[in-house]
C-alpha cells in the first residue's frame, strides 16, 4: 500500500478567518470612534485645533447634532474676541452654538473639499460659510495658503463624491490642477483630477477603474482620522474636558451687545485713523503702510475680474445645492476707510459685493456682506479685514437668525 | 529529551484544528504588522506665516 501523500496546510480559511475577526475589530472601533466624537463634540465646539480642520470625523460629528450650526471660515475665526460666536453662543442661549471649522488660508475651494468629504451627513442641514473679500483681489489664491489647508482626504472624496455631478467634479478638478504641489504624494488623486479635467474619451472609464482603490484609499485615511480624533480626545480627556455641556437658555439683547461692543471697540482702536486695533496698527500695519493713493480703482478691478475665487465660490455654492444643504454667506465688509486711503474708492470695491450677491442669488442662497458697513471704521479689526468686537455681534445676530429660520 | 519534545511538537502540529489557529494567529499577525507599519495617518499641512494684514 503506497502511503497518502502528504497534505499541504489549507491557508485560506484560517487567512478568512483573520480577516473576519480583524474587520469586527474594525467596526468595533469605528463604533466606538463615533460614540466618543458625537459624546465630546458639544465640549469640542468651540475649540480649534488641527485635526479638526484637515480630517472628517468631527466636522460630520458636528453636522449630527441639531444643536450645533457649522461655520467655515478662515482666520477671523481663529482671532479670540469676547463677543466671537463661540464666546456668545458658548452656553446655547437660544438653543444652539456654532462649531467654526477653518483657519488662515482657507478658502472656497478648500471648503467644498471639506464639505464633500462629509457627503450624506450634510442633506437637509444648514451651513454658514465666511467669507474674506481679500480672497477675491487677485488672481487666486497663494500656492501656499492652499497647501497648508489642503487635506488629501477631503481631495480624494470630493474627486469621487457620489453626491456631485461629474460637470462640477470636472470643474473643481480643474482648479485643484492649479495648485501641483498638493497632488506631488498623491497619486491616486492626481491621476483622478487629471482624468476629471479632460474631456478625452477614456476619462470615464478610466476614472471608474480607478474607483475602488480611492474609495480604499479614502477608507484608511477615515480610519486614521478617527485614530487621530480619538487620540486627541483621551488626551483632552486627561486635562479633564467635560462631555456636558452646561446650557443656560435666555434671550440675548442684542442692541446692548452692540453699544457694549462698539464702545469697547472705539476705546481699543483710537491710535490710528482707520478704526484699526491699537495692536495690530502697531504691530503689524503701521511698519509696513502703504503710500496714500498707491492703488488705483483700475488695478483693484482688474484684480477682481481675475480671480478664480469668483469661479470656487459658484462651485462651492452649486456644490452645497447638489448634496442638499442649506448654506447662508456671510462677508465681511471691505475696511473702507483704509482702502479710500489706498485710492481704491466705493464704487470700485462695489463690484467686490456686487459680484458675491449675484453668485448667491443666482443659487437661491442667503447672504450678509454687510456692505452698509464698508466704511463703518469699527467693523473689522485690521487691513486683513478681520472681525471687531462690533463685527462679531452684527455676525452673532445673522447666525442666531438663519439658525432659528428668521432670516429672509 | 531533544527528541521527545520534537515528537510532542509534531504531534500536536499533526493536529488540523492546533494547526489552523496557528496559521489565523499568524495572518493575524501580518494584519497587526501592517497597522503598525502604516496606520498612523499624517494629517499635517506645510506650515506658512499668515501675512493678510
Amino acid at each position: 500500500m503506497t502511503p497518502r501523500p502528504r497534505r499541504a496546510p489549507h491557508h485560506l480559511i484560517p487567512a478568512l478567518i483573520a480577516l473576519t475577526l480583524a474587520a469586527v475589530v474594525v467596526v468595533g472601533a469605528l463604533a466606538y470612534a463615533l460614540h466618543i466624537e458625537d459624546l465630546y463634540i458639544h465640549a469640542l465646539a468651540p475649540i480649534q485645533f488641527p485635526q479638526k480642520n484637515q480630517g472628517t470625523a468631527l466636522q460630520a460629528a458636528a453636522f449630527r447634532q441639531p444643536d450645533l450650526l457649522p461655520i467655515y471660515g478662515s482666520s477671523e475665526l481663529n482671532i479670540s474676541d469676547p463677543y466671537h460666536g463661540s464666546v456668545i453662543f458658548k452656553d446655547y442661549p437660544t438653543g444652539f452654538t456654532i462649531v467654526p471649522v477653518g483657519k488662515a488660508g482657507t478658502t472656497s475651494l478648500i471648503m467644498l473639499q471639506d464639505m464633500a468629504a462629509i457627503g450624506r451627513s450634510l442633506r437637509g442641514k444648514k451651513v454658514a460659510l465666511s467669507l474674506s473679500a481679500g480672497w477675491f483681489f487677485g488672481a487666486m489664491p497663494g500656492s501656499d495658503s492652499y497647501a497648508g489647508n489642503f487635506s488629501a482626504l477631503h481631495g480624494l472624496e470630493l474627486a469621487f463624491s457620489p453626491y456631485l455631478s461629474w460637470d462640477l467634479k470636472k470643474e473643481a478638478a480643474r482648479r485643484m490642477l492649479d495648485y501641483p504641489k498638493t497632488l506631488e504624494h498623491q497619486p491616486v488623486l492626481h491621476l483622478a483630477v487629471r482624468l476629471e479635467a479632460t474631456d478625452a474619451v477614456y476619462s470615464r472609464p478610466a476614472y471608474y477603474l480607478l474607483w475602488p482603490i480611492a474609495k480604499a484609499q479614502a477608507f484608511v485615511l477615515r480610519l486614521q482620522d478617527h485614530w487621530e480624533t480619538v487620540q486627541y480626545i483621551h488626551q483632552q480627556q486627561k486635562k479633564n474636558l467635560d462631555p456636558a455641556v452646561p446650557r443656560a437658555p435666555r434671550v440675548l439683547d442684542w442692541d446692548e451687545l452692540r453699544k457694549e461692543a462698539t464702545a469697547e471697540q472705539m476705546k481699543n482702536a483710537n491710535n490710528n485713523p482707520f478704526g484699526f486695533e491699537n495692536s495690530r496698527w502697531t504691530n503689524n500695519i503701521k511698519p509696513q503702510l502703504p503710500k496714500p493713493k498707491s492703488r488705483t480703482d483700475d488695478s483693484f478691478l482688474r484684480g477682481i475680474y481675475q480671480a478664480k475665487e469668483f469661479t470656487d465660490l459658484r462651485l462651492l455654492l452649486k456644490g452645497l445645492k447638489e448634496m442638499g444643504v442649506e448654506p447662508l454667506v456671510l462677508s465681511m465688509p471691505i475696511p473702507g476707510t483704509y482702502y479710500d486711503y489706498l485710492g481704491v474708492s466705493r464704487g470700485a470695491r462695489q463690484a467686490y459685493y456686487s459680484s458675491v450677491a449675484e453668485i448667491a442669488k443666482l443659487n437661491g442662497v442667503p447672504y450678509r456682506l454687510f456692505e452698509d458697513h464698508d466704511e463703518d471704521k469699527y467693523f473689522i479689526i485690521d487691513s486683513g479685514a478681520h472681525l471687531s468686537r462690533k463685527g462679531w455681534v452684527y455676525y452673532d445676530k445673522v447666525l442666531d437668525d438663519f439658525y432659528h429660520g428668521r432670516l429672509r | 529529551m531533544t527528541r521527545s519534545w520534537t515528537t510532542s511538537i509534531t504531534a500536536v502540529c499533526a493536529n488540523r484544528w492546533v494547526r489552523g489557529a496557528a496559521l489565523t494567529v499568524y495572518y493575524l499577525a501580518i494584519i497587526a504588522g501592517l497597522v503598525a507599519l502604516y496606520g498612523k495617518g499624517d494629517f499635517s499641512s506645510p506650515k506658512f506665516i499668515y501675512q493678510g494684514f
